[in-house]
């Protein structure tokens, strides 16, 4: 039964599944959404059902078999059998095959082709060209039987959209009214396979068959004058001869009514040693290309006998840069918009979908972002099909036409791959541009070169080679496209060229043309700094622009990629993670093994999302953390105009469906994101300066509210009007009036809204009106609570003992801890000896002062007190490095954190709040904690991200209660003090923090924690050991002030990478007393460093030797490695040699007695220990100690000992004890 | 209106030295109009118009306050320290709606590459700030990786040690952190703004006004007893050496400030508010319930 079951089902699953490709099979394909042109010209497109027969070949190529495969090319050769196929399409996305198999999808090999059409019949002189806009592999072209032609493999495995299209001209091989048969064979490896997908190939552009008069006009070049009235039309025709143009005219219509409106003769000209035809035509009353007006009109080319030798739609526009700012028609033109990367052709149908228009497919797309007030598209790395662009301009999208580079392979799957670029090909080693690219970017210009939606050209994406090789190619292309564009259309040297710090712009500005500035910065997501830094981090940007253009921002600056919150989600590693949306706690391994042990690409590419938004939000709430993010960030940039001048948002804002099929009933969703962008890429925008949510009830919010007009029309009795509401019942309102507002104007008015007195959720809608009626709508959560309950004395019967710093900083930090536990009433003993801590039931050390000598030289009888049974409660530390009375854990710099996730929802610590109190506090830069403790464990109460440096995938604990020995310790490194004045939230967390600290009950709640490995090194008697001197032998320092310059540090890479933290003086590491030489007493050396790296060819492979002349029963090895091998592979060794000749190696091995210093702490290492590690730049740096068990200690003493290192490692040795062999008893 | 002279002869240097500190002294006690202070900032330079010592109340904050650059050797090994050459400098002082404004105008070079750029630093002084706009124009070309000019001073460590310092990036980030009494700071410490708790009420503050970056380098890891505070103009890193070509301008702007008092208003630039926004909520606090009477008495 159980058996027929399932065949039951089995079957129908294949009989739906072939009712599927049968509906597929149905679809009629209508070739007049494909292309503008077909009603214009005498065109036949032969693109729809095609025949296919792949030939198995594997991924190899086989040469033609003629017995065997010369009979595909014969009109009489039935392929009935063959498979059937969509042309265009790509062949590992069969149109029959919705769900192909994974060799289906990496498919590779010889595929032939065949299509049959009925001749046409040319009129007297025509010729009949078939056209391909694009094949996308190695083609020989047979007609009727005989070969016409062959189309090479243009030998690129990604982008391939520059080649020009193919043609061949057919006349004379034709059969006019009869059938004829076009075959196609077709080889392309499908490599690389890339996350078991082959790359796109096969017949990927149009085909049609062009019946063209015997001189045609090959581009029809627009461009409108200044004045906005006059336009001149340049004709290339396809022969240079002057005669065969003679008494050429040209005809001007509106597109879509089709009403002429002026015509004009053409003259001959010579441009750029071209011959062509130049017409210039006044048109009256133009309506102008805009956004929101795209209003289109056409030029129809007409021979001396009146044929039409050519057809091009094109809009009256003029773009163009006036003190730094971009205009469109002479008006300020703010860029709001999306990197478009035409990702799509791999997904069922969306290859032809696209390139064919199917069902209107491109203005579905399209117009569903500019549904959302989206006004610009960044085509990024690409040249789309012309369908699209002729959708653009539809649509009144303004484009920025992008070059791309041949990217032969990916080297892997890193995201920082993407921008390994071939420029071979491209220019010589001086830069030149090769004849054979210089065709293919005029073809591109020319051929786009009407289309009213490209209003900015980019020479490509995050072009990153610096070198003068690749500045003289980008200034070569300056100089190109400003020969031939007339239209004089902005160009930038590159997206994402200039760095977003600012760094290279002024040798970029000095060294490279460009007309506007691009810069990529991902600040609020996937890059160190949270979303309140936006603002701060462009102004530092346009500061530095500034400062390199003799202090005018005379370039308009794009923020080209901004916002990166994907879709993408490992569901197997996060899946597991929460139970459920409403779990208290996490599934602590799994969350665990995400946050501290999944490094591999897929973290580094959504761990953002934790940082930001947290595990829970990550898997249950994208969409809401999308949104949410999407408008903060993007409403930074709408507020620093006018000088930034447009923003490409890259992130998802919907997840498009897994079919393009069917055609005409495919929709894009709406989401939150798309709401988001919807209201934050409004013309007109009304923005509140950035506050934190968390307000006390009866104070009066006061800040400043900003209008932005970025509409095409001056906005006459603009308001705004705010009001708070509570379950939809409005509770305050103020109204502000900005009047007029003329077009790219912003203006700003301050307002104080009184909060009321009543605690709770408000919501703060504000919205702006005009004349227009509603223009924009927006709001912000605002929750409330009384100061009078938040700061109710507590009661405390404890003792309680205080130790507090914080008057070192003077005026610096001028609320402390001792304010904090006065405020609340709290009785406290003030004490500067931690010493002695008898008779006390809490310690609180407060804020700032970890670092303290007091709590250093008391830190052993801190941690005796607690495991005693003592509790104690630290408050927010800045110092970095092991905690004083808890070595097993850290203090790692985590930079500005303005999210922390709640881990244990039931603690206490959290009564009354909730995960929307734990962002954004009101602190002077919104963020709540910059230092977190690590290792993350199960004691963690609410975990942080960091934010030091560009996709950071680590986390650690912003707070934490931890049981230790009898007692247990709270550690909590939100900023409570500074803030708890000023953030309801904060002072609501202090509150908790008291009463669980004041609470005895609360110490059950207290969770093992994870330790840092400590020193495991074998006990060393310190009776018997000695230390070996390295001072003669020392070659490099451990400080580096200088990068690069061959003199100091041990990696030679300056002050952000050496050691100096690592002070000279006898350290015990280890329990093991090591001596560190002082390099200022030393000839600035303390190390023994050795490399064969040959980019450190300044230190030697080999050092020493370093004499010993003991007999040691155990050596203690103090060394530190850089760029060290893992997977136990070797990086160097240490020789030992004996006074009687007889020699030991001991091998230094990566993970097993090395590891890299780069977060040594966190690595894994056998037989050492990390015994010494300190935060450096956005890491913390580390040191290794291991021990070596003599095998000679009882018949040999030792002489020396010589380190080499191998391979690229740089092996560091800081110092050598030994210890004497133990003394048999007489 | 500007009265330059040139310094030359020893003893006509020495007397003007003397004299200029002598103009000098009363001047910013003259300038400290407000009776409750004691004083404000008070510079003693030497024949060169080199800083010798900044003082604030007859404590010296910084020492040898000199413009200087450092470029890459004309043979492409090593480094080049270009100096202010004494010999050449020319002081000129001037009075501008009541404050004293001091240009300082030298050479800059060094044996390998001598008149390798001009520099021009115009210091203005208040009672408790030093602003300073510096200008380098370029005479030869010099190569660099990072930045080719900067003011440097010495600050006493012992001034600082043990006390709070924060920094705050030229992106406004911000870290609050204690200097170590005994050892070195740890960190690399640079950013737009350096703030140094002295003691309880005063606060040294170093600030980026334009185009500069402010750092400081605990010499203390080198067994040294100073900091070196540098004021350089922002930074272009390169991982090919720049050669800047003979007529390149480098200008930049930063102001010292001290800060006497735990309510001077200038805190709040930094973010920080004795009152400010704690104080909102403590007046609240007081208002209501008594808790916050003596809120600032401690």
């Amino acid at each position: 039964m159980r058996k027929m079951l399932i065949s039951l089902l089995f079957l129908t699953a294949l009989l739906c599944r072939g009712g599927e490709g049968q509906n597929l099979r149905k679809f009629q394909p209508d070739l007049r959404e494909s292309d503008i042109y077909l009603p214009h010209l005498r065109r036949i497109p032969l693109s729809g059902w095609w025949k296919l027969k792949r030939m198995n070949s594997g991924r190899k190529y086989l040469p033609l078999n003629p017995a065997k495969e010369l009979r595909f090319t014969e009109r009489e050769f039935a392929d009935a059998g063959w498979e059937d196929d969509l042309v265009p399409n790509n062949l590992n996305s069969p149109f029959l095959k919705p769900r192909p198999t994974a060799s289906e999808r990496s498919y590779g090999g010889v595929t032939w082709f065949r299509r049959s059409f009925q001749g046409p019949v040319p009129a007297a002189g025509e010729r009949i060209i078939l056209h391909f806009d694009e094949i996308f592999g190695d083609a020989e072209l047979f007609l009727n039987g005989r070969r016409i032609g062959r189309v090479p493999d243009s030998g690129m495995s990604y982008h391939n959209s520059t080649e020009p299209p193919v043609e061949f001209d057919v006349t004379e091989r034709i059969l006019p009214g009869k059938s004829n048969t076009l075959a196609i064979r077709l080889y392309h490896s499908g490599e690389p396979v890339r996350w078991g997908e082959g790359i796109p190939h096969g017949i990927t552009g149009r085909v049609c068959l062009d019946l063209r008069p015997p001189v045609w006009s090959r581009f029809i070049l627009a461009a409108t004058e200044a004045n906005l009235k006059d336009v001149v039309i340049r004709c290339i025709p396809s022969a240079s001869d002057p005669g065969a143009t003679a008494g050429w005219t040209g005809e001007i219509f509106e597109w879509k009514s089709g009403r002429q409106v002026a015509s004009f003769p053409f003259r001959n000209a010579e441009e750029n040693g071209k011959t062509l035809l130049i017409g210039r035509v006044r048109i009256p009353s133009p309506n102008l290309w805009s956004p929101e007006s795209p209003f289109l009109y056409g030029v129809r080319v007409r021979d001396a006998k009146r044929n039409i030798a050519g057809v091009q739609r094109f809009g009256m526009r003029t773009v163009a840069i006036r003190n730094g700012d971009f205009l469109l028609n002479g008006k300020p033109l703010m860029l709001r918009g999306l990197t478009y990367d035409s990702v799509l052709k791999k997904d069922h149908g969306y290859l032809y979908a696209q390139v064919m228009n199917a069902g209107g497919f491109n203005r579905r797309l399209f117009g569903h972002w500019k549904s959302m007030n989206v006004n610009h598209l960044r085509i990024q790395s690409k040249m789309l099909p012309p369908a699209v662009y002729d959708t653009f301009d539809e649509l009144g999208l303004v484009i920025t036409d992008e070059l791309d580079y041949p990217v032969r392979r990916f080297d892997s799957g890193r995201a920082d791959f993407i921008d390994v670029k071939s420029f071979s090909g491209i220019c010589d080693a001086s830069g030149k541009l090769t004849p054979e690219f210089l065709r293919k970017t005029t073809y591109r210009i020319l051929s786009r070169y009407s289309n009213a939606s490209v209003c900015t050209f980019s020479y490509g994406n995050e072009v990153r080679d610096y070198s003068a090789r690749v500045s003289q190619m980008l200034n070569e292309l300056y100089e190109l496209y400003g020969r031939l564009d007339h239209q004089h259309r902005p160009r930038t040297s590159g997206s994402g060229r200039f760095y977003s710090t600012g760094e290279n712009a002024a040798v970029l500005l000095a060294g490279e043309k460009t007309d506007y500035i691009d810069t990529h910065d991902y600040t609020g997501s996937i890059s160190t700094l949270p979303y309140p830094y936006c603002e701060k981090v462009a102004r530092m940007f346009f500061d530095r622009i500034r400062n390199s253009c003799g202090g005018t921002l005379s370039f308009p600056i794009v923020n080209g990629e901004v916002v990166y919150f994907a879709e993408r989600y490992p569901p197997r590693r996060m899946d597991p993670v929460w139970e459920s949306a409403e779990s208290e706690e996490p599934r602590w391994s799994n969350y665990l093994q995400v946050c501290n042990e999944w490094n591999d690409r897929s973290t580094k590419l959504s761990t953002y999302w934790i940082r930001n938004w947290g595990s829970r939000g990550y898997k249950y709430a994208r969409d809401a953390g999308r949104a949410f993010h999407l408008e903060a960030i993007l409403e930074a940039q709408r507020r620093l105009w006018p000088e930034l001048d447009g923003f490409e948002c890259l992130t998802d804002l919907f997840a498009f469906p897994k079919s393009a099929w069917p055609f005409d009933r495919l929709t894009f969703p709406e989401t939150a994101s798309t709401e988001a962008m919807r209201r934050i890429c409004a013309p007109v925008l009304g923005s509140l300066e950035l506050f934190g949510p968390n307000r006390f009830c009866g104070e009066t919010l006061k800040k400043r509210a900003m209008v932005l007009n970025h509409s095409e029309r001056d906005q006459q009795d603009l308001r705004m009007e705010l009001e708070l509401l509570r379950e939809g019942r409005r509770c305050a309102s103020v109204s502000l009036r900005f009047g007029l507002l003329k077009q790219g104007g912003k203006a700003e008015l301050p307002f104080e809204l009184p909060l009321p007195d009543q605690e709770g959720d408000y919501l703060l809608r504000w919205i702006v009106t005009s004349r227009e009626g509603v223009r924009n709508s927006r709001e912000k959560r605002i929750r409330l609570r009384k100061r009078k309950r938040l700061f109710a004395p507590l009661t405390a019967e404890k003792k309680i003992a205080l130790f507090d710093h914080s008057s070192a900083f003077g005026a610096l930090k001028p609320v402390g801890t001792m304010h904090l536990m006065k405020d609340f009433a709290i009785p406290f003993t003030e004490i500067r000896d931690i010493r002695n801590l008898a008779g006390y039931d809490l310690l609180v050390i407060g804020s700032g002062s970890v670092p303290a000598p007091a709590v250093q030289e008391g830190a052993e009888a801190i941690r005796a007190f607690v495991e005693r049974g003592g509790r104690l409660l630290v408050f927010e530390q800045e110092s970095l490095g092991r905690l004083p009375f808890l070595n097993e854990l850290e203090y790692v710099f985590a930079g500005p954190g303005q999210f922390a996730e709640i881990l244990k929802s039931g603690h206490p610590l959290f009564r009354g709040m909730d995960q929307k109190d734990f962002s954004l506090w009101n602190t002077p830069d919104h963020c709540f904690y910059r230092v977190y403790v690590r290792p993350l464990s199960r004691a963690a109460l609410l975990g942080g991200g960091n934010a030091t440096f560009w996709g950071a995938n680590q986390f650690g604990m912003a707070a934490a209660h931890l049981k230790l020995g009898k007692g247990d310790v709270i550690l909590c490194q939100c900023e409570v003090t500074s803030a708890y004045r000023s953030d309801s939230a904060a002072a609501q967390f202090a509150r908790n923090l008291w009463m669980v600290a004041l609470e005895d009950s609360t110490r059950a709640l207290a969770a093992d924690f994870d330790r840092l490995p400590l020193p495991n090194l074998p006990r060393i008697s310190l009776d018997r050991s000695f230390s070996i001197s390295l001072q003669g032998v020392v070659n490099r320092g451990l400080s580096d002030p200088v990068a690069g310059d061959r003199i100091g540090g041990w990696t030679d890479q300056g002050p952000e990478k050496d050691l100096r933290a690592l002070t000279p003086g006898r350290k015990r590491f280890g329990g093991v007393p090591f001596e560190i030489l002082d390099e200022t007493k030393n000839g600035g050396k303390a190390v023994l460093a050795v490399s064969r790296n040959p980019a450190l060819s300044f230190l030697p492979g080999t050092g020493g030797p370093i004499a010993v002349n003991r007999n040691p029963a155990r050596l203690f090895f103090l060394h530190v490695g850089a760029w060290i091998p893992e997977g136990k592979q070797r990086a160097g060794s240490y020789r030992i040699r004996y006074r009687s000749g007889a020699e030991e190696v001991i091998p230094i091995v990566g993970g097993e007695n090395l590891a890299d210093w780069w977060n040594a702490s966190s690595r894994k290492v056998t037989s050492a220990d990390c015994v010494w590690s300190v935060q450096q730049g956005g890491h913390s740096v580390g040191i290794f100690a291991f021990c070596w068990e003599n095998p000679r200690k009882e018949k040999d003493s030792v002489e020396w000992i010589q380190l080499t290192a191998e391979g690229n490692a740089v092996i560091g040795l800081l110092a050598i004890v030994g210890e004497e062999q133990q003394r048999r008893k007489e | 209106m500007i009265r330059k002279k040139r310094m030359s002869g020893k003893s006509g240097i020495w007397r003007r030295a003397v004299g200029l500190y002598l103009f000098l002294c009363p001047f910013v006690f003259l300038c400290a109009a407000d009776p409750q202070e004691s004083g404000g900032f008070r510079v003693e330079l030497d024949k060169s118009g080199k800083w010798k010592s900044i003082l604030f109340r007859d404590r010296v904050l910084l020492r040898n306050f000199v413009m200087t650059g450092n470029c890459i050797h004309p043979s492409g090994k090593g480094f080049v320290r270009l100096e202010s050459i004494r010999e050449k400098s020319v002081v000129s002082r001037e009075m501008r709606n009541g404050r004293l404004h001091l240009v300082v105008e030298a050479p800059l070079g060094s044996e390998a590459i001598p008149d390798a750029a001009q520099s021009r630093m115009e210091v203005e002084f208040d009672r408790e700030t030093i602003t300073v706009s510096a200008r380098v124009e370029t005479r030869k070309t010099l190569s660099t990786r990072y930045r080719l000019f900067f003011c440097r001073g010495n600050l006493e460590m012992a001034l600082i040690s043990g006390r709070g310092m924060l920094t705050i990036g030229s992106d406004g980030k911000r870290i609050l952190q204690l200097i170590p009494e005994h050892e070195a700071i740890r960190k690399n410490c640079a950013g737009a703004k350096l703030a140094f708790s002295l003691n309880s009420e005063e606060t040294l503050l170093f600030e980026s006004l334009s185009n500069s970056m402010i750092s400081l380098q605990d010499a203390r890891i080198w067994g040294g007893r100073v900091g070196t505070v540098e004021m350089a103009h922002v930074p272009q890193y390169s991982s090919t050496p720049i050669a800047y070509p003979p007529g390149s301008v480098f200008e930049w702007r930063f102001r010292i400030r001290l800060m006497t008092r735990r309510d001077d208003p200038h805190l709040r630039d930094l973010g920080i508010s004795a009152r400010g926004k704690a104080g909102e909520a403590g007046s609240e606090i007081s208002k209501n319930t008594g808790l916050f009477r003596k809120k600032f008495a401690f």
